[in-house]
């Protein structure tokens, strides 16, 4: 989650550094022309020399402002110490730039020959327009910021709709409607074989439509329960494979009273019924365990069948693995492998809390 | 006269189900019941069924598969626990579906379009595909020859169709595929040239060439080609080249 919370760089060539360049920079030539004016310097000379600096200044903060953007570092230090020598960078590239043009021109260099020494002038120019630098680089890290700021509330916004969009589905998809309907069918035809038989696996179907209908998706459920529920689901399958579906459920008294998210097994029973039974004519075998393992509620599904070579992840298994990840944090796991030629095994291992 | 109807279905509790329902139309014999699509393929050269009760959902092959499988396929009315877009897809060409649990009712007017597709499809009298081949009809091993009522059934991508050999005008070679041309369509078969043609009435299909099997009334036009061979121009419009070998044979045939 920590990623979704940095600041976004910002775009190159997004519109925020242009219109901020342009209006810091007009300000900057506003204030010289206001003091000159002042002096009572202003002639066209003057004019051209600031226009000529204030084109400089926009170009080399240009460059300073793409330079900050791409720094990812949060150190407060290190934005003070990336901040003060770029802006002293800034000063002497700005010269650079702006030297020869005023020597070409009217034969002068930019400092002042009040000063006692070049070298006195030269630093001293140095520092004054190092300290505008400074100046602007703070403006302009304070803007970004707050719009990074705001993009990052923006995505955090995007993303918790996204998750709630996807914990609906995932609470749809927890009633299969294939499975429903054959249930309904298979039941019907029950009722005229075997009336008493019929009335009890009624109640198993209510059972586990209050269940995946209930529970709510921050709740956490007994062990217990939620393998009362599979065993529900696994009599009534039963009716629709019959001698094709032969299943067994083995959980350690000590793991019964673990709490889990619920559903998180049932997912597992469900995939491995349709891999592993009802897509093979000869049918095959379901096996659920339970047991705490090094701190750990470790349950393992097992079915007959074979992984496709192509698949390690596959097979159904991403919603199942994302839903225990967000639900019992970054320490579940949820693996798939073969186990002998005809065996399929998922493991999930949730850490006790 | 009663349509053969095969059930097939996975679970024993369906069939059960369906067999029950079917008890209030005399009209319907219920000839066997299949668990898989195998069992299916298995019987239906023997009981000849008029009408399949066909679930797509199987474990193994699906509905779909099965029918691909066979040479010719009587009528279907598909059943399906949950109506998906396959089934959607479907819909303008199947004779019906039915969602399970089925409502009587449903069931009803799908047995009803049942009996007038035999009708039309010249099961003269429904019934007709169970009989023992008449004298000197034409015969390979235990199976009698396809006729132009007979449909096949042929999906690609999407789309399915139940088609009469009478209106597949060409078939061509495609590796070891098949590439049926009939109405503004010409999709691919998983059969050789060589099995279907094996299958089909020789007086009917003429092979003209390695490549090419022509459905002989939809033929034109016969003009002489290079050296021997001839051109037929069918009805389409598509022009289809009969090899020198294979020209003398159709001389012979025409001449018949």
């Amino acid at each position: 989650m920590a990623k979704w919370i940095n600041p976004v760089v910002a775009q190159p060539g997004s519109s925020f550094p242009w219109s901020f360049q342009l209006t810091f920079w007009t300000i900057w030539l506003m204030i010289g022309l206001f003091f000159t004016g002042l002096e009572g310097k202003l002639d066209a000379k003057m004019v051209s020399q600031l226009l000529i600096q204030g084109a400089a200044n926009f170009v080399v903060s240009q460059g300073f402002g793409r330079f900050l953007v791409r720094q990812q570092t949060h150190s407060a230090v290190r934005w003070g110490l990336m901040t003060f020598t770029g802006s002293l960078v800034c000063s002497i590239l700005w010269q650079a730039i702006v030297t020869p043009i005023f020597l070409l021109i009217w034969g002068t260099t930019l400092w002042n020959k009040t000063q006692t020494s070049t070298f006195q002038a030269a630093a001293a120019f140095t520092v004054g327009s190092a300290l505008m630098f400074w100046c602007w680089s703070a403006v302009f890290m304070s803007l970004h910021l707050r719009r990074a700021y705001q993009q990052s509330e923006l995505e955090r916004l995007q993303l918790q709709a996204a998750v709630q969009a996807a914990e609906l589905r995932a609470l749809k998809s927890q009633v299969n409607p294939h499975f429903l309907f054959n249930c309904l069918n298979n039941l019907r035809s029950l009722v005229a074989e075997d009336p008493n038989r019929a009335r009890e696996m009624m109640l198993r179907l209510s059972e586990l439509l209050r269940y995946a209908l209930e529970v709510s998706r921050h709740e956490r459920v007994p062990l217990e329960e939620e393998l009362a529920v599979v065993k529900a689901y696994l009599e009534l399958e039963s009716l629709q494979f019959e001698d094709r579906l032969h299943w067994r459920i083995e959980a350690t008294p000590d793991s019964q009273r673990i709490q889990l998210p619920p559903m998180v097994v049932q997912q597992l029973v469900e995939n491995a019924i349709k891999h592993g039974i009802s897509s093979r004519p000869q049918g095959g075998e379901i096996l659920v365990r339970a047991r705490i393992e090094a701190g750990a509620l470790v349950v393992d599904v097992e079915n007959s069948g074979q992984l496709p070579a192509a698949d390690g992840n596959g097979f159904g298994l991403e919603n199942a693995r994302e839903r225990l990840r967000l639900l019992s944090g970054e320490l579940a796991r949820l693996t798939l492998a073969n186990k002998g030629h005809d065996r399929v095994t998922a493991t999930a291992s949730i850490p006790l809390s | 006269m009663r349509l053969r109807t095969l059930i097939v279905e996975d679970s024993r509790l369906a069939r059960a189900e369906l067999r029950r329902l079917l008890d209030n139309h005399p009209e319907v014999e219920v000839v066997g019941e299949a668990a898989n699509a195998d069992e299916a393929e298995l019987f239906i050269p023997d009981l000849r069924p008029d009408l399949l009760l066909l679930d797509i959902q199987m474990p193994g092959r699906n509905g779909f598969e099965l029918l691909e499988a066979l040479d010719s396929v009587p009528l279907v009315i598909f059943t399906t626990a949950y109506s998906e877009f396959a089934v959607k897809a479907f819909e303008m060409n199947a004779l019906d579906y039915l969602v399970k649990p089925v409502q009587e009712d449903r069931l009803a007017k799908a047995l009803q379009k049942a009996a007038q597709a035999a009708g039309q499809l010249g099961l003269d009298h429904p019934g007709a595909n169970h009989r023992e081949p008449r004298e000197g009809e034409v015969e390979t091993g235990t199976r009698t020859l396809l006729k132009g009522t007979d449909r096949v059934f042929v999906k690609d991508g999407e789309h399915c169709w139940f088609v009469p050999l009478a209106e597949v005008r060409l078939l061509e070679v495609e590796g070891n595929y098949t590439r049926l041309y009939f109405g503004n369509h010409q999709p691919l078969v998983p059969k050789t040239l060589n099995y279907l043609e094996s299958r089909l009435d020789p007086q009917v299909f003429f092979r003209a060439s390695r490549q090419h099997l022509v459905n002989l009334n939809w033929v034109k036009d016969v003009e002489p080609w290079f050296s021997g061979s001839l051109r037929l121009m069918l009805r389409s419009g598509q022009q289809v080249e009969v090899s020198r070998r294979q020209a003398q044979r159709f001389r012979d045939l025409m001449s018949l």
